[in-house]
């Protein structure tokens, strides 16, 4: 199968190094995972369970009773039965959900940028309405950023996954290199 | 105002799309059974409005993307709470509505 990578969804003012503030440790420290494997899954009605016990057994990942609070980091939860499958192969995904799920490729339909840094939670308060206390580490929302729809990943304390449509990137990037300005911003 | 989505949790109606009143069935469309007149007049137009306790849809767009049915008091805005569309129908013991003829 041929592989079809676009060069930057991210747009032209996604530059590897640092931006805004440019004195002392950046606030925020981002990469865009360019290339990365992502595969939707739906479950069929009545088939959130089987698909559960499915991707547990064959990726090896604990997804708990499917509350997007019990999410892994390559299984992120965004609705009832519903999982962005990040870093697997696609026909394994196929294979392993069989016919309890409907499995679409979307490499190419999604963009994750990950966040670190001490003003995260910052920047975060100024595009997502969530409540970070309320949000164990591990866990996933599917929520907005701004008006975008964005699946979030939470990796660690200060470290979140976002996942946007991919043409909706640009504009998110851009929001987040001028929102992040203040705290300056590291790009990996 | 904060609406309970079962699955997600406490979330501000700015992720949700207003859908209107979960107590009036669309009428089936298509086959034999074309509404009457009169009976696509009542659903689309003629809405009682009502002030006090309903229980109307939700689609949390900006979210899960699940159809929830949420409890409200629409003179004090107050929130009782929100359920599954499919667990709302199912508790009632009938079918949820057809969507069809799009």
């Amino acid at each position: 199968m041929s592989t079809i990578v676009l060069s930057n969804p991210l747009g032209a003012h996604w530059t590897a190094g640092r931006h805004g503030q440019a004195e002392g440790e950046a606030g925020i420290r981002a990469t865009h995972a360019a290339g990365l494997t992502i595969v939707e899954v739906a479950a069929l009605p009545g088939q959130a369970q089987p698909l559960r016990a499915a991707l547990e057994a064959g990726f090896g990942m604990t997804l708990g009773d499917g509350q997007p609070a019990h999410s892994a980091e390559n299984a992120v939860c965004t609705g009832p039965g519903h999982y962005l499958l990040v870093g697997h192969d696609v026909q394994a995904v196929k294979a392993a959900v069989g016919d309890l799920a409907m499995a679409v490729d979307q490499s190419s339909g999604r963009v994750r940028v990950s966040i670190d840094g001490p003003a995260v939670a910052d920047l975060l308060a100024k595009a997502c309405p969530l409540d970070l206390r309320a949000w164990p580490i591990g866990g996933a929302q599917a929520s907005h950023f701004l008006h975008i729809a964005c699946a979030y990943y939470r990796r660690s304390e200060h470290g979140f996954d976002l996942y946007f449509g991919r043409s909706f990137a640009a504009s998110a990037a851009q929001w987040l290199l001028d929102a992040g300005a203040e705290f300056g911003v590291e790009i990996g | 105002m904060l609406i309970p989505c079962p699955h997600c949790g406490l979330r501000p109606s700015e992720e949700f799309t207003p859908k209107g009143l979960a107590e009036a069935p669309r009428p089936v469309i298509g086959g034999a059974d074309l509404p009457e007149d009169a009976t696509w007049q009542d659903y689309l137009h003629t809405r009682t409005n009502r002030a006090g306790d309903t229980d109307e849809y939700f689609h949390h767009a900006l979210g899960c993307r699940s159809w929830v049915v949420v409890h409200r008091n629409t003179l004090t805005h107050e929130v009782y709470g929100a359920t599954m569309a499919s667990e709302f129908w199912a508790q009632k013991n009938q079918q949820p509505e057809q969507e069809t003829g799009q």
